[in-house]
């Protein structure tokens, strides 16, 4: 068989293959869009306050209190594989989809603290200010996150909470 | 012994794809976060992408096990570690904190590890392909003397 053959082989082959993945979410139990929703806009209104930044001493004075709910504002995958415990997941890139069934929860604590990978990510900033958009009165960021708290030795848990 | 070297490996081959299909399929929803936790694909294609590549994975990887149209299936399973390895590495270097995804959707980090083992699927289905197209070259001259 020729290379020209194997690869249109290659192609037809490959593309029904596709079309029966895309057959099959139909009525897949855990079926997904077909087109992924992008991220939400950030906040970029003036009016609306920064949020204030802590770091891993506060954050976890904070955690040792008890009053503060933590928000892993990563994707559910990273979450899953460990975060801070006790800390909620609220995808920033997923938020439409995750803020209604979270919301009761996010209400009953006086104040948040979000946080995503570490300094190098955005999302938990982005989270923070839509937050605080929302309407929630106390919202920190703790910047150093999850690698910061990992480093640190202090509670994790992995799977869902 | 030469002999059943690239049986054995195309089936082993086909093995490891069939079975790193399963908790895609199963899965696509944590699927698709894996991809898009690679930062590499337009968000519109992550979804596409994890509803089909897991298919792909798994009718080429059946293909070489039962030694049906094992040239494009071997070239497709090569074609797929080049794009799997390039990827790591990407995400590996800009130090982005997320799980290979290539045989379950939770794990540890990108590392090392999984770029040679992947390295070593790669050089698998190179050595396939190469058979392949031998075994096919012997197959049309066989026909052609009969």
């Amino acid at each position: 068989m020729s290379l020209r053959k194997t690869i249109l082989s290659m192609v037809i082959w490959g593309l029904l293959a596709s079309a029966v993945g895309l057959c099959v979410n139909l009525v897949h139990p855990h079926k997904i869009e077909f087109i992924r929703t992008p991220p939400p806009p950030t906040v970029d209104d003036p009016a609306i306050p920064d949020p204030i930044e802590i770091d891993v001493l506060m954050a976890n004075n904070f955690y040792a209190m008890g009053e503060y709910l933590f928000v892993d504002s990563r994707p559910r995958v990273q979450y899953e594989r460990g975060h801070i415990e006790g800390a909620v997941n609220l995808p920033w890139e997923a938020l439409e989809k995750y803020y209604d069934p979270l919301q009761p929860v996010l209400k009953s604590k006086p104040a948040l603290v979000v946080y995503c990978d570490g300094a190098a990510c955005d999302s938990s900033h982005n989270l923070a200010k839509k937050l605080i958009q929302k309407g929630f009165p106390e919202v920190y960021v703790f910047f150093g996150g999850w690698e910061e708290w990992k480093e640190m030795d202090l509670p994790i848990k992995e799977g869902l909470s | 012994m030469k002999r059943y070297l690239y049986p054995l490996l195309r089936v082993a081959l086909g093995a490891i794809f069939v079975y790193a299909s399963f908790h895609k399929i199963l899965r696509p929803d944590q699927f698709a976060d894996g991809i898009n936790n690679y930062h590499i694909l337009p968000v519109f294609l992550v979804n596409l992408v994890a509803l089909t590549l897991p298919w792909i994975e798994l009718m080429f990887g059946m293909f070489l096990i039962f030694n049906f149209k094992a040239p494009a299936a071997s070239l497709a399973v090569t074609i797929m570690m080049v794009v799997f390895i390039i990827a790591m590495i990407s995400a590996w270097m800009r130090g982005i904190d997320t799980g290979c995804g290539c045989f379950s959707n939770e794990g540890e980090a990108i590392s090392i590890k999984e770029v040679v083992r992947d390295s070593g699927f790669l050089i698998m289905s190179l050595f396939v392909f190469a058979g392949s197209i031998r075994n096919g070259s012997k197959e049309n001259s066989q026909a052609e003397t009969l």
